[in-house]
């Protein structure tokens, strides 16, 4: 439909649209005329994207000055659903606008690592990120590429003799990669047709053109009117300043399921350092040093250059061949000293004591038996004392260190990634004083037989990251499903939004059935509660409960449990008591592991045997990586079941780090904190089997303590409005019961009454705009 | 007919108000006789069974009507062969329930009796004769046209010959007159047409002559899968529980190819060792071990032993490193094949990848041990904690470390993909096997063309991409298509945000098509037919299957503002020829009423302009697929 929003086209490619759609859209016009930040909640199954997507993109063609939609997800699976539903407006658009060019124009595309977009054969197969990068740097690094051009333009075979023991010098040839090449050559005449392209389209069509489809995307992200990649794009300064410096102001910058930010936020400035990396940098550090030696006696003139380079300062260093592609400061682009670096590391050689000293240092303190917490302020005073190193100085250890490596040419940087996280967490130290903590942990405490000390630097405050986003683009866009208490994340990211919205689901039919489950059928109470999680008798009510489900719910079900622990634990005596057999009787079992791959194939199985009629049982972890991007909507979902509640490790010396950071800065009680996150979490994992109002779902909440005020209430509107009273301390039967009655009348034909009431036509929207707006829109909210 | 059994007796009038008296159903007539002293005598009604063509309940009444074929009844009143009605009220809805189920149990016994009879004539003239002869004795395929909906004489009889299912169907419809043949036949051709690219899973191996041969007319009905159980299986083993020894182990051929499917590691083991090393018994007999002593591990260490008591619970694996060692060559052979990683990533549907996210994190940023995380077991961690539990346990247990601490979960999700890959993944073990058995020395190649098949990443690749039910996308060379229509598939997912698409309508002419929704309600669903949109046709009989009509209808299109429920359902009552005769009695002159009989005369199929309402006894009938 095309309608008319306070004098903006909107183009919806539905024929109805629901009224809470139409209430955001009108709120989120509001906030990009005001120019400002906005903070919309919209219950899930509402359709928040397409209607973000709807809107931003006719906001767009009405007002040319607005810059990039950019918007930002969570996880690739989530960025290639927004992908689709663009590609689907986009379509639906051409109905209206036209075809052809210079009529319905878009260019949007999805940017990820290199190691989602790489279709070089071998390189693609690398197994981590970094190794990917490395991979790819080593063949198109620009002074390979130089060396390259120049033997090709020489004739000679001479092998390139200084590089440090890396492979091409061994083949005795310069490899160098077709789709990098391919893409270099065609220049400025590379460029993508319009359209709407998901990585798999750009793999594809990089492969056709020889093009490499990273450095196209990266190149056509100037040309991009929509712009979709993960949240690390946008808030890490180490990746921003590499992909995102060029965005313009204008931009409209959206970040879709942001219930989470704050600790996507927090985590973009910390770095850990394993014992590992420690070795691993000490290692890098003999051969770092040894690299600096050949390169004297070799080519003393390089490093000479270098420290003329030094000297004159930092602002050169941009210009720097090979830079291309690192990733950038770890500190925030504000807080990157432009000063000239000092003088006792300026000498490659002094560099290298330094790191040598910073990291006995590191050592020393890793091999601390005990838990210890400490300020940035108390850490440098203290290594001040022990190892004369000055905080001024370690500010310009990632400097100093990029600045090195470019210079010796390295281009196997995975290699060199510990010294280099060594660095970034010298320079994150040196930087800020305030709002981090330097946390020793020996082991993780939820695993204490195994020995793996961290030291970790953590930041506590969310606000540090999302302050540059703040002020760089003009309008930041923070939704999603569960933003409650929505006045709390204006306190904890430190903006102030021109709106701040939260909106009600308008149903027909109850098509949420949201139970709490207190008891088994014998009447025990269930609990995961510590105490009790381990017990026989409440692992078997949680067996015969999903036993039970699955006999009466058709096609999926998922369970998410509270960790991988206590999963792999009730799995194993689920096997034990049969009941996993007995839920085989009814529906095929799927789990989520911690292998990615296989979790995934298990996914796709559990799809099939759903679409088969077959039905299945996923079991998945509350806060894992199900939980996080994949929806079980429709017939993949017609039951969720969230056994226990998903608290983090509340003894985690890190999390009370943070604890006592918002107690201190926001008055925010731990307790609420925890408890807050637990159930947002919650909601998040039933919310997965609800993707719009035709669908259904039971949504159980198998925990005793769900019943009470303090966890209820933290649940998001949209679930307490459909949480009956009388389902609120149900048993397993009496539960059974109430899902077979809720199924069967759910399973009717959708009745299409609903028109004019919770289905707004367009004709219904043009009456309305004639009226002069939708009365109490702005009530809506509250 | 003196003689016939009584089965039920009801006290029913005839007709609305008409005399009292009581409905007999026997086993050959339905008999209704005037009570003995009712102040309104009647005429005792005796309708044989067989004439009976058709029964109407009314809804919340205690109502039927009783269709009789107008040839033989003995109502004198009859005149000629139109078909009569006969009216009858019980007591209750219960009451009348209960004597229309009895009917209805002795009629369908009635006509499979005839059937029977039918074509066990039709069965020995083919024997006799070889070819099907004209217009045989009772109802057969052979009476229809020589080609309906694109199938011969011939292929039609093979077809319902092969399907008991079909043939059941059609004689349901056909043999009760309800569809015509060439009606029926389109039905199941257009039925055929849409089941041709498979919409599921995998399909049976067994078949015989392979999907080629089944393409032929009646094959795809054909191609009806054989799966396998849920049930993750295990093997049946005689264990001496104080020493430890597997005594006997029952094995049926199915399970050991189960068991291969499922565990390329044990398959690879046994192709390696038996028969050159070790007898098959000697084998199973290490395997239930094997598998005895994982079950104990895990015990052990979901009760949280402590070490030694843990050590001694532990059942002891001496004969299960051929297991181990298998385990780690397919592991092995998985990481080192080459485009693994690619394959994957074509393959896997990009809103299921979790995979790629996992390809954006950096190591070594952000927090280590998160309290919002699981603890990260990588494969260094791993190790440790193994060589701890080994330690833990005792020296006994060496070479614990290859098995992760998921190893249940691995082993359910992998049965779930066997299970769902059906018979085939069975068929290609036992080829394999085969194929390992004959060549012998070759068993250096063979398995690795197993490890396809493994847990790993792009399993289920090549092989399964060559077989032709995977429909899945996951195929291989023409991957670009599919993978295209993999991303079409997700979209916003807001369906009722779209405008119900016009019911599509075929055209279909039924004798009486209350009879056919009669049917429907007996059948439950079992009519295939015309393609129809996702409508009404199956869901409900009679009125519910008009109030689905009327769902259907946009109001916006309609030339009259729509009416309150209380009127259209008005409406609706009387769109049924018996309501409409009780109605008629009552309100006369309702203007809602009015308004509604004009729209009746609407044309149905206008579609454009929408649906102008539900007339009864028109040509029209919308078919579900089911």
């Amino acid at each position: 439909m095309r309608f008319n929003l306070e004098g903006l086209t909107v183009y919806f490619p539905y024929e109805y649209i629901y009224p809470e759609q139409y209430r955001y859209m009108l709120e989120l016009k509001r906030a990009l005329d005001a120019r400002g930040h906005c903070l919309l909640e919209m219950p899930t199954g509402t359709g928040k994207t397409i209607t973000l997507l709807s809107l931003i993109t006719s906001y767009q063609l009405a007002h040319k000055e607005v810059g990039k939609l950019i918007y930002c997800t969570r996880t690739v699976p989530e960025m290639e659903k927004v992908l689709a539903e663009l590609a689907e407006l986009i379509e639906y658009r051409a109905k209206y606008l036209g075809r052809g060019p210079g009529f319905n124009e878009i260019l949007a595309l999805g940017l990820s690592s290199r190691k989602n977009l790489c279709i070089h054969p071998r390189v693609a197969e690398e197994g981590s990120r970094e190794s990917v990068d490395a991979g790819c740097r080593r063949l198109t690094a620009s002074w390979v590429r130089e060396r390259a051009a120049d033997r090709v333009s020489r004739g000679t075979t001479e092998g390139g003799g200084e590089e440090d023991g890396g492979s091409e010098s061994a083949v005795g040839d310069i490899e160098l990669c077709d789709y990098f090449e391919g893409h270099e050559r065609a220049g400025v005449e590379a460029l993508l047709p319009p359209g709407v392209y998901t990585l798999s389209d750009l793999r594809d069509f990089g492969r056709k053109r020889g093009w490499c489809p990273y450095f196209l995307a990266r190149h056509m992200m100037a040309f991009a009117n929509v712009v979709v990649y993960n949240y690390q794009y946008m808030i890490d300064p180490k990746v921003s300043q590499m992909v995102s410096r060029e965005l313009e102001k204008e931009c409209i910058v959206v970040f879709d399921e942001a219930h989470n930010i704050d600790n996507v936020c927090i985590e973009a400035l910390s770095v850990n350092l394993r014992k590992q990396t420690l070795e691993a940098a000490g290692r890098n550090l003999g051969k770092l040093s040894n690299s600096i030696r050949r390169a004297r006696e070799a080519d003393a003139a390089r490093l000479q250059t270098e420290y003329n380079r030094l000297v004159a300062g930092l602002v050169a260093q941009g210009a720097l061949r090979g830079g291309e592609d690192w990733l950038a400061n770890p500190a925030l682009p504000a807080d990157v000293v432009q000063e000239t670096v000092p003088g006792n590391i300026r000498r490659a050689e002094h560099f290298m004591g330094f790191l040598h000293r910073f990291l006995a240092f590191l050592r020393d303190k890793m091999a601390s038996p005990v838990i210890t917490s400490q300020t940035p302020q108390v850490f440098l005073h203290e290594l001040q004392e022990r190892v004369q190193v000055d905080a001024k100085t370690l500010k310009f250890c990632y400097d100093r260190l990029s600045s090195l490596l470019k210079t010796l040419e390295i281009t196997n940087t995975d290699e060199f990634t510990p010294i280099q996280l060594v660095a970034d967490f010298a320079t994150l130290v040196g930087t800020y004083a305030k709002g981090f903590a330097i946390i020793m942990e020996p082991y993780d405490e939820r695993l204490p037989q195994v020995p793996d000390p961290v030291l970790q630097l953590s930041c506590l405050d969310a606000s540090l990251a999302m302050k540059p986003v703040f002020s760089k683009f003009q309008s930041v866009v923070i939704t999603s499903g569960t933003l409650s208490p929505i006045d709390l994340y204006p306190r904890i990211l430190n903006f102030n939004p021109v709106a701040i919205q939260s909106f009600q689901m308008t149903l027909t039919r109850d098509c949420l059935c949201p139970v709490v489950v207190t008891r088994g059928a014998d009447q025990m109470p269930m609990s995961t509660k510590f105490e009790m999680r381990g017990d026989p008798g409440v692992m078997r009510n949680y067996g015969r409960l999903l036993v039970d489900l699955s006999a009466v719910v058709p096609d999926g079900i998922v369970a998410f449990f509270v960790s991988y622990r206590y999963m792999d634990q009730i799995i194993a005596k689920w096997h034990d008591m049969g009941i996993l057999q007995e839920i085989m009787q009814h529906k095929l079992i799927f789990i989520e592991t911690q292998d990615v791959v296989e979790t995934t194939l298990a996914l796709d199985n559990f799809r099939r045997a759903c679409d088969s009629g077959r039905g299945a049982v996923f079991l998945s972890v509350a806060r894992g990586k199900v939980a996080e991007g994949i929806d079980f909507d429709r017939h993949y979902g017609r039951a969720v079941v969230m056994f226990g509640v998903p608290y983090q490790y509340t003894l985690s010396r890190i999390l009370r780090a943070r604890l006592e950071y918002l107690r201190e800065t926001f008055q925010i009680k731990e307790a609420d904190y925890l408890a807050f996150d637990a159930v947002r979490q919650a909601a998040q994992c039933v919310g997965r089997v609800i993707r719009s109002k035709a669908d259904y779902g039971m949504m159980i909440f198998a925990d005793k303590r769900y019943q009470r005020h303090d966890k209820r209430d933290k649940l998001p509107q949209w679930i307490t409005r459909h949480l009956k009273e009388a389902h609120m301390n149900l048993s397993t039967d009496m539960m059974v019961h109430v899902a077979r009655e809720f199924l069967r009348a759910m399973a009717q034909p959708y009745d299409r009454g609903a028109v004019g009431k919770s289905l707004l036509s367009e004709a219904a929207l043009a009456a309305l705009d004639a009226a002069g707006g939708l009365d109490g829109a702005g009530a809506a909210g509250a | 007919m003196a003689h016939e059994q009584q089965l039920i007796t009801k006290r029913a009038w005839l007709g609305p108000g008409g005399p009292e008296g009581y409905l007999t159903v026997a086993s050959s007539s339905l008999l209704w006789q005037p009570a003995p002293g009712s102040s309104q005598p009647g005429q005792e009604v005796r309708i044989p069974l067989a004439a009976i063509t058709n029964n109407q309940r009314a809804k919340d009444k205690p109502l039927v009507r009783i269709t009789v074929a107008g040839q033989q009844q003995q109502q004198p009143s009859g005149p000629g062969p139109s078909p009569q009605h006969h009216v009858f009220q019980f007591e209750s809805v219960a009451d009348r329930d209960a004597a229309l189920d009895v009917l209805t149990k002795v009629t369908a016994a009635m006509a499979a009796a005839q059937m029977a009879a039918a074509n066990g004539a039709l069965g020995a003239e083919a024997a006799a004769a070889g070819v099907p002869g004209p217009a045989g004795a009772g109802a057969g395929p052979r009476e229809g046209p020589a080609v309906a909906g694109g199938f011969s004489r011939m292929q039609r009889q093979q077809m319902l010959a092969r399907d008991v299912d079909l043939k059941a169907l059609w004689e349901e419809l056909v043999g009760g007159k309800v569809l015509s043949e060439a009606d029926f036949w389109s039905g199941v051709a257009s039925r055929l047409a849409a089941a041709q690219p498979a919409a599921w899973g995998t399909s049976a191996a067994g078949g015989g002559g392979g999907p080629g041969a089944a393409r032929g007319p009646g094959g795809p009905l054909q191609r009806r899968r054989v799966g396998l159980s849920n049930i993750l299986q295990r093997v049946e083993a005689e264990v001496d529980g104080r020493h430890q020894r597997v005594l006997r182990v029952s094995l049926t051929p199915e399970q050991v190819a189960q068991i291969f499917a499922e565990q390329p590691a044990v398959l690879r083991a046994y192709r390696e060792h038996v028969p050159h090393r070790m007898g098959e018994e000697d084998f199973w007999r290490r395997y239930v071990r094997h598998e005895m002593h994982k079950e104990s591990k895990r015990k052990a260490r979901a009760e949280g032993l402590n070490p030694s008591a843990a050590a001694a619970s532990v059942v002891d694996d001496a004969g299960g490193d051929i297991f181990r060692e298998a385990a780690a060559a397919v592991a092995a052979e998985a990481a080192a094949r080459p485009g693994a990683a690619a394959s994957h990533r074509e393959r896997v549907d990009p809103t299921l990848d979790l995979a790629a996210s996992e390809g954006e994190r950096y190591q070594g940023f952000g927090y280590a041990h998160a309290a919002t995380r699981e603890p990260e077991l990588d494969a260094e961690r791993l190790r440790l904690a193994a060589a701890q539990q080994e330690a833990a346990l005792g020296a006994a247990m060496s070479g614990l470390g290859l098995e992760d601490s998921d190893d249940l979960a691995t082993a359910i999700n992998r049965h779930g993909e066997v299970v769902l890959q059906g018979v085939e993944a069975l068929a290609r073990v036992e080829a394999q096997l085969r194929a390992g058995h004959g060549s012998g020395a070759a068993d250096q190649r063979a398995p690795s063309a197993q490890g396809a098949t493994g847990p790993g990443p792009g399993s289920s690749g090549r092989d399964m991409s060559a077989s032709p039910m995977d429909e899945d996308g996951r195929g291989g060379e023409d991957g670009q298509q599919q993978r295209r229509g993999r991303r079409r598939r997700h979209s916003a997912g807001l369906a009722d945000l779209h405008e119900p698409s016009a019911p599509r309508l075929d055209s279909l002419s039924i004798a009486d098509p209350r009879r056919y929704f009669e049917r429907m309600k007996d059948a439950a669903g079992g009519v295939q037919g015309g393609r129809g949109d996702g409508g009404f046709g199956a869901r409900a009989g009679g009125l519910a299957g008009a109030a689905a009509v009327l769902a259907a209808v946009t109001p916006g299109g309609l030339p009259l503002p729509p009416l309150s429920p209380a009127a259209a359902e008005a409406a609706l009552l009387e769109a049924t020829p018996l309501a409409r005769s009780l109605a008629e009695d009552e309100a006369a002159g309702v203007s809602g009423l009015e308004e509604n009989k004009r729209k009746r005369h609407a044309p149905p199929q206008s579609e454009g302009k929408g649906v102008g309402g539900f007339v009864p006894g028109m040509s029209f009938c919308c078919l579900h697929e089911c």
